[in-house]
């Protein structure tokens, strides 16, 4: 008697969890998988953790939609390591295992460039929300960034730096990584085709520590300005050892400045740093963008940057280009290269036959400890 | 000309080397085998600070104590729950340096897992300029450095020469067996050299964060230069590590300055080489003295 209870109450159970779930089947929509693949841990990690905030919250938006619009989007993040080799591997198991038709993420150039080829071969889209080398603009068909390259940054700073601020010669430090020697090249390209002096570009090892020899090579040069190419947690040292070493030029730098961990690292000695930016712009008066900025800082506890901002804005575009029926990387391929002027929280959107957007610059000065736009 | 400034950079780094060096070294001796899981406890010793001082806001110079104190238990584990059953088991000394590349690996997976892999900051003090010395300038945290390495140095080798304990290691350094036979237990030595060791190491990764902050893997670049310094110096000299650690220092920072510092890195490892090659037996040219029973 006791065992035949059991027996009924086990089939109630399962009578009921069949029947909700034949209840969602009817409601629900089919499931799509958005391959995610981000620096999480290592030299990106800063980088990686803002994008995944910015698209986990695009994410939870879209899932509270009403059950009608509701979409089923799933992410399936995987952490690269900062290493190309480690994203490539993530990419391969996304594809491989994973079946996605769209991989967003890849926030270092590296990255990018080491699974483009095979992007392009599986026929699959790759869409970063933060990388800036100029080689991404020739990576594929299939490669798609969400942010300007870093070649307009590069140039606009430059032309800020010589019409504005008055500066003739500079000396250039970068990191060894296609990241910063693409912001390198277009930097001095810039200022030399403006008519200025570029008189010492040195370049460094990724992941360094000690910039004491860098700093003092700098130095000799008693230019007064300084442009610095490469990631913040390299950028932060930079800065604290040239202050600790006395060297106060006119710091500027690339958009890998930008970040809580260069403030956090370099304390007091990034006051007065200049950097290249997107337009996100933090201060904005725009409702969504307000909106946007609440809802983050609500969720995690922390400023959300222009990578979050990117990252949100190319879930969103996915999403709408799901809503459309284009689930296919064909079709996918075909809605991306068809978005122009996409009003996005990270700026007007639009991609042109390579894959790239063209957004306005904006140039970013570190005051009293925070990022604040420089004509405000 | 070389100036000043490149002058003290150099005598930093020797610093830190050295006092890597010398931590290893003190191992290496009575062991014969290269402690790779070395690195992580210089690690450790400086994540253990970031804990207690920056987490749970023990005073700094009582988490620097604590965390010398968890790096050295850690060292000393290391050797208690594995190296010495090893010697128990009579392995070829291959499997030591394959244990401890597994050991280290283990060890700094535990702190990236725990911290993070991002860069921490254990020195949240303001960012000044740091002290003019003869036109050079050097923060007090480098200056620091330079004392401690030389009075630990010089602690090291008295330690070694004229207390009992420093003879034994000595002596098991050079002949394991006989010191057993003269009733020095050469696993008690070795677990001593283990404790002393890895204070030094936790002292010297401590002092690197403070100087240019700390991921999980920072202690492997110290203790590859700290070991390139020894087998430069010749195993087993004192004056020989403190030649080796100067000259990958001034090889590193010249190299920096005149050629690239994408160069430093490679330039240290090619003396390295051609020293293997030419003088196999470091600066001072002898090995440890063996005494056949």
């Amino acid at each position: 008697m006791k065992k035949l209870k059991i027996l009924f109450t086990l089939s109630v159970f399962v009578f009921a969890f069949v029947g909700c779930d034949s209840c969602n089947q009817k409601t629900m929509k089919e499931e799509i998988k958005i391959g995610v693949v981000l620096s999480l841990t290592g030299k990106g990690a800063t980088y990686g953790m803002n994008a995944k905030n910015g698209m986990q919250l695009a994410i939870e938006e879209l899932n509270k939609k009403s059950p009608f619009d509701k979409q089923n989007i799933s992410l399936i993040i995987e952490d690269s390591k900062s290493s190309a080799y480690s994203a490539l591997s993530a990419f391969n198991k996304l594809i491989e295992i994973d079946h996605v038709p769209v991989a967003v993420g890849f926030v270092l150039s590296d990255e990018v460039l080491a699974c483009a080829p095979i992007a392009e071969k599986q026929k699959i889209i790759l869409l970063t929300t933060a990388a800036g080398s100029d080689k991404i603009k020739d990576a594929g068909d299939y490669i798609f960034r969400n942010r300007e390259s870093g070649n307009f940054q590069s140039k606009a700073i430059a032309e800020f730096a010589f019409n504005k601020l008055g500066f003739k010669e500079f000396a250039v430090l970068y990191s060894n990584s296609a990241n910063g020697v693409s912001y390198k090249n277009a930097f001095v390209n810039s200022i030399q085709s403006l008519g200025g002096k570029v008189d010492l570009i040195e370049g460094y090892n990724e992941g360094k520590t000690n910039y004491k020899d860098e700093i003092e090579k700098l130095k000799h040069t008693k230019v007064a300005s300084v442009y610095l190419a490469g990631l913040d947690v390299e950028l932060g040292q930079i800065l604290k050892q040239s202050k600790e070493l006395n060297f106060s030029p006119q710091f500027l730098s690339s958009a890998g400045g930008i970040s809580p961990k260069l403030l956090e690292i370099a304390g007091n000695a990034s006051e007065g740093l200049i950097c290249g930016s997107s337009p996100f712009d933090t201060s904005s008066t725009d409702l969504h963008i307000r909106d946007f900025i609440q809802s983050y800082i609500s969720h995690f506890n922390q400023q959300p940057d222009f990578i979050s901002a990117n990252s949100y804005d190319a879930i969103y575009m996915l999403a709408n280009l799901f809503s459309e029926g284009k689930t296919t990387s064909e079709e996918i391929k075909k809605g991306l290269y068809g978005i122009k002027n996409y009003k996005s929280i990270g700026g007007v959107t639009t991609f042109d036959s390579d894959g790239e957007v063209i957004k306005p610059i904006s140039i970013v000065k570190v005051i009293y400890g925070k990022f604040t736009p420089f004509n405000k | 000309m070389i100036g000043i400034q490149i002058i003290s950079n150099i005598l930093i780094s020797s610093a830190f080397i050295a006092l890597a060096s010398s931590s290893f070294a003190l191992i290496y001796y009575p062991t014969k085998f290269f402690h790779l899981a070395h690195a992580a406890i210089i690690t450790f010793g400086a994540y253990f600070v970031f804990l207690f001082a920056n987490k749970f806001l023990i005073p700094f110079p009582v988490s620097v104590a604590l965390a010398i104190a968890v790096a050295t238990i850690v060292g000393v584990a290391c050797e208690v729950l594995v190296y010495s059953q090893m010697r128990k088991r009579n392995v070829p000394a291959l499997a030591y340096l394959i244990a401890s590349i597994g050991l280290y690996v283990v060890l700094q997976n535990c702190i990236s897992l725990f911290f993070g892999d991002d860069t921490k900051i254990i020195n949240t003090a303001e960012v000044t300029v740091g002290n003019q010395i003869f036109g050079a300038y050097i923060t007090t945290v480098q200056i620091i450095t330079i004392f401690v390495s030389i009075a630990l140095f010089i602690a090291v080798n008295l330690f070694l020469h004229y207390t009992a304990t420093g003879k034994s290691i000595r002596a098991v350094a050079s002949n394991p067996e006989l010191c057993n036979i003269y009733g020095i237990s050469s696993n008690k030595i070795i677990l001593i050299a283990f404790g002393i060791g890895s204070a030094l190491a936790a002292i010297a990764g401590i002092l690197s964060a403070m100087d240019t902050n700390m991921t999980p893997t920072f202690g492997f670049n110290l203790l590859l230069y700290g070991v390139v310094a020894m087998i430069i110096g010749g195993v087993g000299s004192t004056r020989g590590l403190i030649a080796g650690a100067l000259l990958v220092a001034t090889a590193q920072h010249l190299s920096a300055y005149y050629i690239d510092t994408k160069w430093m890195d490679a330039v240290t490892y090619i003396i390295l080489i051609l020293f293997l090659i030419w003088k196999p037996l470091g600066f001072s040219g002898k090995s440890l003295k063996k005494v056949e029973i």
